[in-house]
């Protein structure tokens, strides 16, 4: 039945004429195209309690309704009920706060699973939810990160799970000294990803207890592993494979308690079943991310000079630990002195647990909250100094002679070395086009008094190509075109149009004749996903690769075939020819229809690389913003956002660019409107669109990238992954043109920045 | 559907076909179309009638479908996003969409497709912050909007106007 389940056309990631006509296949039009059992997941309402009984016994009984579960019967099946292991970042001190796949006797956030009701489909599941006797005894909650050391605890543990250090140079000394130093208390709220299209999967037992599952995305080989762990069965057992996403962000794709329970179900039904969440589980249920409370310092001499930044800073993690374990503090801490010459730097991270929906990496994790508190630190310092922003950050930067600059910090585990780029001059042609953008509007004389016009300019490393490897397959066709399997996940981020330009390129042939394949772990056994900006460079370079690889295996083919050496072959576009025999000739479809004659299993002309590489690729960006305030309403509308990012060679403008801006916005939306807030039990307020606020193309600034091509050297492409870029210093150069619309110092210090707060700022 | 179950046969048009489908009263009309017609090309990004990511057009107007009920949509004529062979509006729609390089996971696509099929429909007039504030009927959390906005104002050429600038 796999087969029939999608269409061939889309094994292959398709080109925008499938989605614009509405033929693409997402996961929920799998869903609705089998029509099979639908599971519903019956979720806590409550943030915090003793979970004393789940009464399944009137759903089971009620119209429509196949089966329901609880804990209970997937401990009756496997003996325990599992809880989701971490990823990355593995620590023994997290092993308590992990979440087990469905709530046992303690729920501890609103929308944490309790129960499943597998039904014809999602209505009658949904009546019969209201059915289910739910008993939950409440506890008070714990919605305060920086008391959650305090007497409510929710694993019976401290809550805070971890104190993470990071430093280097003698920042208490300098802060002793320093001619200036200046203290703020910053906020960085509570927002994440949301992708327009929703999670969900789709399972299908198949013989012998094999299972296939239809919807996995980011992290595909992983999740195949850690789900076989739990089931206790192979890995091989279990093929997993990837249909359209419809955005993904850092948050899709990560191991979620419906990845066990969804194929769990069809396991234990020995039938397809699907689930696909709706807008408020997603809400509630899916990663969250950023929210941090920052106490920060940052000590300059009188000339501008910086010399030492510090923060102590709580990171809510929300209910559980997640796949992620304790990266995002981890990457925060790893980022907090950026761009800039710090002598010395200490940072303190609080990991704390509370009632609240857990956490994960969004887009750009760590970068957008350490680049929103050290650029706000750098603006107190210009603005106490009485030296403009864009003159401290001159004065600061890093400089080409300084490199390769080690300041001995490490993030994720590895030494940040900055090696390449030119930030002072990347810098200067961001802010340059900033301040013209500005003095053009400043120009438009028919606008209303209150409306003053601001601008600035921030700065940010960021990093991408994270290793350790990634493999690529190249299968030539009978007709000469190719398929490309990799383990990267195509999650809507144009990265098939990236590597199709890397194949037809390195084999010379047209863009159309690549075919870029979605992961399936049948079809490629290892792959390590799509995440920290790594899938351009990563699976970019492996492609390069197997495209060398193939045309060595070709060359070797055709000269067999025309029994002359290698050196005797030209190949061009596609095609073999002998020197001076032109008659000699073969195509790499026909090259590959010989060799599958030829071998014993029939494949064709096939090659596999491999890249490996140990080091992050750095680079460095700048992001302009030019904003309009309402000095009567508070109300800030940015108009331009200049987003300047040293991207390396570039494979395909058009990517580098969507990427960038779509980025951008994600930023903007997280600087000015969204937010999940929760009242003070820990219930969640932001559950719908009319309440978790996002941009729309009434709050799009029109957006121009600046590009630098400084050559990274750690891999053949020589790129810079761009995925991220377009976010980190976007909320903080927001908050620095406010302030100078205002003409007022840095204080702006949450965010997202309230109208309130820009009124009051306007008003006192 | 199960026993009991309170159902009528309802006739839909929708790309000028001629659909009979067994429904529940309750049913939306996103949820048929998906469901029962098979036209998987809408999309429901909310169900909470903000994203537009479900933008059909009723008698050539827009309308989100998440929020409506199938059954009382007989003998109007519905358009959704795979009907380019009965509107041709919606396939120059298209063909712009891809042109100005409007879309990057596709899942808001179909919505704005319709959208702007409708707004072109409609006759639609306005200047730019007037088209900003028309295609925020919709929500792309991808590509910043810059190729929609692009594809739309070669769709609906937003009148010049003094206060255009003006913020
Ligand atoms: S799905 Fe209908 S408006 Fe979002
Ligand atoms: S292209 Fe992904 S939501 Fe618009």
């Amino acid at each position: 039945m796999s087969d029939s389940l999608i269409g061939t056309q889309h094994e292959v990631v398709g080109g925008p004429d499938r989605y614009v006509t509405g033929a693409g296949c997402y996961i929920a039009d799998l869903a609705s195209v089998i029509g099979e059992a639908t599971l519903f997941v019956v979720r806590s309402d409550v943030s915090h309690g003793r979970l004393v009984n789940v009464g399944l016994d009137e759903v089971r009984r009620a119209p429509g309704v196949i089966a329901a579960f609880s804990a209970s019967d997937v401990r009756a099946d496997l003996g325990s009920v599992p809880v989701i292991e971490p990823r990355i970042s593995v620590s023994p001190v997290i092993i308590p706060f992990l979440q087990p796949v469905i709530a046992v006797d303690r729920v501890r956030y609103v929308g944490e699973p309790v129960a499943l009701i597998v039904a014809v489909d999602r209505y009658f599941a949904e009546d019969a939810a209201t059915l289910v006797e739910l008993e939950i005894e409440p506890l008070d909650s714990v919605v305060d990160s920086r008391e959650a050391s305090g007497s409510i605890q929710l694993f019976d543990l401290d809550n805070e799970v971890a104190r993470i250090e990071s430093s280097f140079g003698d920042a208490a000394a300098v802060f002793q000294t320093a001619d200036v130093v200046e203290t703020l208390t910053i906020t960085v709220g509570r927002h994440s990803g949301v992708p327009m299209e929703t999670r969900g999967l789709v399972a299908e037992p198949g013989p012998e207890g094999s299972l296939t599952i239809y919807g996995a995305s980011k992290v595909v080989h992983a999740n195949q592993k850690a789900l076989a762990g739990m089931l206790g069965l192979s890995t091989e057992s279990i093929r997993m494979r990837e249909v359209d996403v419809g955005g993904a962000f850092g948050i899709r794709g990560e191991f979620y308690p419906e990845d066990f329970l969804v194929p769990w179900a069809a396991k234990m039904l020995n039938r397809t079943v699907s689930w696909v969440e709706d807008r408020r589980e997603h809400l509630l249920s899916a990663n969250q991310s950023r929210d941090q409370i920052h106490v920060a310092s940052i000590a300059a001499d009188e000339r501008g000079r910086l010399l030492a930044i510090s923060t102590e800073f709580w990171i809510d993690s929300g209910a559980y630990i997640r796949t992620v374990g304790l990266r995002v503090a981890d990457l925060t801490l790893g980022e907090i002195p950026g761009p800039y010459r710090f002598e010395s730097y200490s940072g303190v991270a609080h990991c704390v647990v509370s009632n609240r929906t857990p956490t994960g990496t969004y887009r750009s994790p760590g970068r957008f909250e350490s680049s929103f508190v050290r650029e706000r630190m750098v603006d107190r310092v210009a603005a106490r100094l009485e030296i403009p922003g864009d003159e401290i950050r001159r004065r600061n930067l890093i400089r080409v002679s300084d490199m390769p600059y080690r300041s001995g910090i490490r993030s994720a585990g590895k030494e940040v070395v900055l090696d390449s780029g030119d930030y002072v001059s990347l810098f200067e042609r961001v802010h340059g086009r900033t301040k013209a953008l500005a003095d053009e509007l400043q120009h438009v004389t028919s606008r209303d008094e209150s409306e003053k016009v601001g601008y600035a300019t921030g700065c940010f490393i960021e990093k991408s190509g994270l290793g350790p490897f990634e493999d690529a397959i190249i299968e030539v066709r009978d007709d000469g075109t190719v398929d490309v399997l990799t383990g990267a996940s195509y999650l809507g981020q144009g990265l098939q149009k990236a590597l199709s330009n890397v194949v037809s390129k390195a084999l010379g042939i047209p863009v159309d004749s690549v075919h870029i394949v979605r992961v399936d772990t049948d079809r490629i056994d290892v792959g390590i996903g799509t995440y920290a900006s790594r899938s351009l460079v990563m699976s970019g370079s492996a492609v390069h690769l197997a495209c060398q690889e193939l045309l060595r295996v070709a060359l070797e083919l055709a000269a067999e075939e025309f029994e002359v050496g290698t050196e005797d072959l030209i190949y061009d576009c596609g095609r073999i020819s002998t020197r001076g025999a032109p008659d000699f000739a073969m195509s790499l479809g026909e090259l590959s229809q010989r060799r599958s004659k030829q071998s014993p299993m029939g494949e064709g002309l096939t090659a596999r690389a491999r890249f490996d590489k140990e080091s992050v690729t750095y680079g460095f960006g700048s992001h302009g913003a030019v904003v309009v305030t309402n000095a009567r309403t508070g109300i800030v509308h940015v108009k331009h956002l200049v987003l300047g990012y040293d991207a390396g060679a570039l494979i395909d403008e058009g990517v580098v660019v969507g990427q960038l801006q779509g980025g951008a916005l994600q930023a903007l939306g997280g600087a000015l409107f969204e937010r999940f807030s929760y009242d003070n039990v820990g219930n969640p307020l932001a559950t719908t669109f009319m309440d978790y606020l996002l941009p729309t193309a009434s709050e799009a600034p029109s957006m121009e990238v600046v590009l630098a091509s400084s050559m990274p050297l750690d891999n053949p492409l020589k790129a810079r992954g761009v995925g991220e870029a377009g976010i980190p210093a976007v909320a903080a150069a927001i908050a620095s043109a406010v302030e100078s619309s205002l003409a007022c110092g840095a204080t702006l210090h949450s965010t997202p920045i309230m109208p309130e707060a820009v009124w009051e700022l306007a008003n006192t | 559907m199960p026993e009991g179950t309170e159902h009528r046969r309802v006739t839909l048009t929708v790309n000028s076909q001629t659909y009979e489908v067994d429904i529940e009263p309750r049913r939306t009309l996103a949820d048929v179309l998906r469901d029962q017609c098979g036209l998987t090309g809408t999309h429901l990004g909310c169900e909470q009638g903000v994203c537009g990511a479900c933008t059909v057009l009723i008698d050539g107007s827009p309308a989100r479908s998440c929020l409506l009920f199938a059954a009382g949509f007989e003998n109007r004529e519905i358009t959704t996003v795979e009907g380019r062979e009965h509107d041709p509006v919606l396939a120059k729609v298209q063909q712009v969409i891809i042109e100005e390089d409007a879309l990057q996971c596709g899942f808001c696509t179909p919505g704005f497709v319709v959208l702007l099929t409708g707004l072109i429909h409609m006759d639609w007039k306005g200047d730019e912050s007037d088209l900003a504030a028309a295609m925020s009927s919709n929500i792309c959390r991808c590509t910043g909007y810059q190729g929609l906005m692009r594809a739309a104002r070669r769709l609906l050429e937003p009148t010049a106007d003094s206060t255009s600038d003006q913020v």
